[in-house]
């Protein structure tokens, strides 16, 4: 039942904001897609134009190698919930999740069986009596799912289903929404902003940002292997730390130097970062991949405690290099104090290197 | 409790009593008139609370020539007004809920500035016109005007209930198998019923209370303001007191049935958007 | 593109929902205000003056437009002041507060010939006032409130019945208002040591103020049209601007000059509208009527 869903060039205009920019996309079938990005950046108008609720400006949309373009919402076989659930107040939860069954003529012993089926699937078969204004907010979100999941859409567009909830149920509804794709496995679009939800669903994730799509990838390669400067600073928490370097040619290889401190790159860099080997480029490094020392040493990159954050399992640093901050994260029992003068080993084979003009990744 | 928070406590209720009295007290004037007997009229000083309650002023105006036919009329043209006011208006509170479109805004001023047009200007010629066009002197033709001035609070107040919908309601119902009427009707027309019971009431007693248009559009099929205005200067006072009854409380009832909404109403009259 | 799919488009369907509500306004509105302006200016042979000078002539002109601006001039400020204050009063949420505010709404529902006839049982010469004055000893003769030879007092009763009439949609517009303005702006200017006075002065009347300026713009336009109240309690005593409007139809058959009135009555609607827009301006955005 799962089907494949391509954007061809889809651009959608308001008045003079352009919040889908010629997007390509192809979605594989059953595939859980993340869509991610910060606010306004057109994640939401992207699923509305798959959904047919906003008619393209331009391009074409197919689900199931079929030209949708230009049907309605009710004719494309797509499901959707809403990030504000949008369940009937004026049906109780049955009627809510059995409408979009009886709008297809269902026969009504199907739709009770499959309601009854869904229902159990989403732990709410209790509530099925029970009017929206009775229910909790978690339990609102599982009767929207439900409502769309019900019909066996070839499609679920899902657009910041969680975004609603207190931390500790998101946390439980992003593990049974994991399982519920597991289980039926229909293709699903998913929009978040937030990135630790779409890193722990997503089969890929799209990043984008002004209305384009920057990186498509998996997640390992989203957070391991960033595009552009964009993505490295927009996922991960902390984001990742970036810092000036210069590019120099040594005997032996390729190596960087930041300010006084020389850095030797490892040799699969090499022939890699083109001619022009006397470059500024920037240097990110996430902060699991610095090593922190309470001393400057010998071939470390000496740094200055700005502030000292303890969170539990870990402690986060703000540190300075020259003109940059970065965010590491040590052991919490490690003692320093701001202003203290500390050292840093980075961990060479994590190092992504950037054109600061073009800001996309190198190699 | 402390005394402070009592004695602020005892000021407002005081205050509110004392507004909640200049508002009840004629109100309960005008019903002790109307079953005052009407002899009692005439008696000097006269007792505020009749000394006994009967229904004589009462049957006198009903039985005038013309009120009880009055009544009726103001009652047809009041439906009439009503069915008109929300199948022309309501599709445009609709329209400004739920879509940006050029000229919205536009749209918006127009319907205020129609608030400043006076009832004589609009009524004078708009008779002259009936009367062209037969329309003089009929039911139709007053429930047509009242239409008009009804509309604009119309599409103002629909355009606030309509905005108390969700538009994703009716989005979620059309990506479940509805088509855009049909996601109306299913969804936001039963979400919106309420609120526009409460605008067809208003509606209801914005034709019921009008006078002017009413009276220089009609000779024979009069309205009931129009009758107790015409008979104003030549009916005892006791007359006109059982006409000010009969006018005041039909338009009492639905605004006891609307108060939930007025102020929703009026919120959204007076919110953006 | 079939024409289904082309109705279903959002750039066509709001004008389409919106059609049947333009043509009404345009034949009730625009044709009406086009006949009046040349009913009031056109005679026999074309282009005249003589239906605005027959206006200006007109024995009662003079009163009944100083009545009119008057009226409107004693009676709104009045209501914008208790409106206001039962609008605070109702808004600090007391226990009951929504019934009491129910209760000042009801007004709402009555016409104004109807608010007319209430106060004529109080105020006419042996109506409920003076009965209840001489009960109390306080009288020996009924006062004649309404009358030729009182006509100040007359117009004082027209003031307290369109007061007690039409402060309602005041205060349902200003507690709409008050509604919509947030406690938390409230709550830091008491933080921020803002005594009650300050906080009505500095925080919530000039959040308010679109809606007082709405209130003052629709109660201003409908008192300079009231005129079934003067006639109702005064007759002819206190003639009005609408009221020698409807006279000179209904009674004198003359549907030029009473079109003439009703043209000035609107040109000075207008410009009342306008010096409150002017002189009373609140950022655009911001402004309601
Ligand atoms: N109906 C609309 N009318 C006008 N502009 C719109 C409309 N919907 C979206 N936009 C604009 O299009 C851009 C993209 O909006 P969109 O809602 O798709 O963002 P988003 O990525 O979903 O953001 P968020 O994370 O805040 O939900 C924004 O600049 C927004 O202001
Ligand atoms: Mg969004």
């Amino acid at each position: 039942m799962a089907a494949e869903i391509k954007l061809q060039k889809v651009r959608k205009e308001f008045g003079k904001v352009v919040a889908v920019r010629d997007l390509d996309l192809v979605v594989r079938a059953g595939e859980f897609l993340v869509l991610l990005g910060p606010s306004g950046c057109g994640k939401t108008t992207t699923l509305r134009c798959i959904a047919g609720l906003e008619r393209v400006n331009r391009g074409r949309v197919f689900i199931a190698g079929r030209d949708v373009t230009e049907l309605p919402p009710a004719r494309r076989g797509i499901a959707m919930v809403f990030q504000s659930y949008a369940v009937f107040p004026h049906m109780t939860v049955a009627k809510n999740i059995a409408f979009g069954l009886k709008m297809k003529h269902t026969p009504k012993e199907e739709i009770t069986r499959r309601v009854q089926e869904v229902a159990e699937l989403l732990q709410i078969a209790e509530l099925l009596d029970r009017y929206p204004a009775q229910l909790s907010g978690g339990q609102r979100q599982r009767v929207a799912v439900a409502r769309a999941i019900v019909m066996r859409p070839e499609v679920l567009l899902m657009d910041e289903p969680l975004s609603n909830l207190d931390a500790l149920l998101r946390l439980q509804m992003r593990a049974e929404l994991k399982r519920l794709h597991r289980e039926i496995g229909t293709t699903t679009v998913y929009v978040t902003h937030d990135q630790v939800e779409a890193l722990s669903l997503g089969d890929r994730i799209a990043v984008m940002r002004a209305g384009e799509i920057v990186q498509l990838d998996s997640p390992t390669q989203v957070y391991d292997q960033p595009a552009t400067l964009f993505v490295a600073g927009f996922i991960g928490t902390p984001p990742m730390n970036f810092l000036t370097a210069q590019l120099q040619a040594r005997e032996g290889g390729l190596g960087l130097k930041i300010g006084e401190f020389s850095l030797e790159l490892p040799p699969a860099w090499q022939g890699k970062l083109g001619e022009d080997t006397e470059r500024t480029l920037v240097l990110g490094i996430r902060a699991e991949n610095i090593e922190v020392h309470a001393q400057p040493g010998e071939g470390r990159l000496p740094a200055e405690v700005v502030v000292a954050e303890p969170l539990g399992a870990t402690q986060l640093l703000t540190v300075r290099v020259g003109d940059d901050i970065l965010k590491v994260a040590t052991d919490p029992d490690l003692p320093v104090q701001p202003g203290q003068r500390i050292g840093l080993s980075l961990v060479p084979e994590k190092i992504r290197l950037f054109d600061p003009d073009s800001e996309k990744a190198l190699a | 409790m402390n005394f402070r928070v009592l004695r602020r406590q005892t000021w407002l209720y005081l205050g509110a009593s004392l507004a909640a009295f200049w508002v009840l007290v004629p109100i309960v004037f005008t019903a002790l008139a109307a079953f005052t007997p009407k002899q009692d009229f005439y008696l000097w000083p006269k007792p505020v609370v009749p000394r006994r309650f009967s229904l004589d002023t009462m049957r006198f105006f009903l039985n005038t020539h013309g009120v009880l036919n009055s009544l009726l009329n103001s009652v047809w043209v009041a439906l009439m007004t009503l069915g008109l006011t929300l199948g022309v208006g309501a599709p445009a509170g609709y329209a400004m809920a739920r879509f940006l479109f050029r000229g919205r805004e536009a749209f918006r001023l127009g319907i205020l500035v129609t608030r400043m047009f006076p009832t004589a200007l609009l009524a004078i010629p708009i008779t002259v016109n009936f009367i062209r066009w037969g329309l003089y002197d009929t039911l139709l033709g007053v429930a047509l005007i009242h239409t008009a001035m009804a509309l604009p609070f119309a599409v103002i107040i629909t355009t606030g209930i309509f905005l108390g919908v969700s538009k994703e309601l009716e989005e979620a119902a059309m990506t479940l198998g509805c088509s855009r009427l049909g996601a109306f009707a299913r969804v936001a027309l039963p979400l919106a019923l309420p609120g526009l019971a409460a605008a067809a009431m208003f509606t209801f007693v914005i034709s019921w209370n009008e006078v002017f248009a009413a009276t220089i559009l009609t000779v024979q099929n009069r309205t009931l303001p129009a009758q107790v205005l015409t008979m104003l200067r030549v009916s005892p006072l006791y007359f006109r007191f059982a006409g000010g009854f009969f006018m005041i409380m039909p338009a009492l009832l639905f605004m006891f049935f609307i108060r939930r909404y007025l102020f929703h109403m009026w919120g959204g009259a007076t919110a953006e958007r | 593109m079939n024409w289904r799919r082309f109705l279903g488009t959002d750039t066509l369907l709001p004008y389409l929902l919106l059609l049947p509500t333009l043509a009404y306004l345009l034949v009730f509105f625009l044709v009406p205000l086009g006949n009046a302006i040349s009913l009031s200016f056109w005679g026999e042979e074309g282009f005249t003056a003589q239906h605005f000078l027959g206006m200006f002539q007109d024995v009662k002109f003079g009163e009944a437009i100083k009545n009119t601006f008057f009226l409107a001039l004693s009676i709104v400020p009045l209501q914008l002041i208790t409106a206001l204050l039962l609008a605070m009063l109702v808004n600090t949420r007391f226990r009951g507060s929504k019934f009491f505010l129910y209760l000042y709404a009801l007004p709402l529902g009555i016409s104004d010939l109807a608010a007319g006839l209430v106060w004529l049982a109080i105020f006419t010469q042996h109506g409920y006032l003076n009965s209840i004055l001489m009960a109390l000893g306080l009288i020996e003769r009924p006062i004649y409130f309404i009358s030729y030879q009182n006509v100040g007092l007359t117009f004082l009763t027209i003031v307290l019945a369109e007061h007690w009439r039409a402060t309602a949609i005041v205060l349902v517009i200003l507690v709409a208002g008050l509604q919509m303005i947030s406690r938390d702006y409230l709550e830091a200017a008491e933080v921020l040591g803002a005594k009650r006075w300050q906080k009505l002065w500095y925080v919530i009347l000039p959040l308010l103020k679109p809606s007082l300026q709405s209130a003052l713009i629709i109660r201003t336009i409908f008192a300079l049209q009231m005129f079934a109240v003067a006639i109702a309690l005064g007759g002819e005593i206190v003639p009005v601007l609408a009221g020698e409007s409807y006279y000179w139809y209904s009674s004198y058959r003359n549907p030029h000059i009473a079109s003439a009135y009703a043209v000035l009555l609107m040109a000075i609607s207008l410009g009342m509208t306008w010096v409150y827009l002017r002189f009373l301006r609140t950022r655009p955005e911001v402004t309601r009527l």
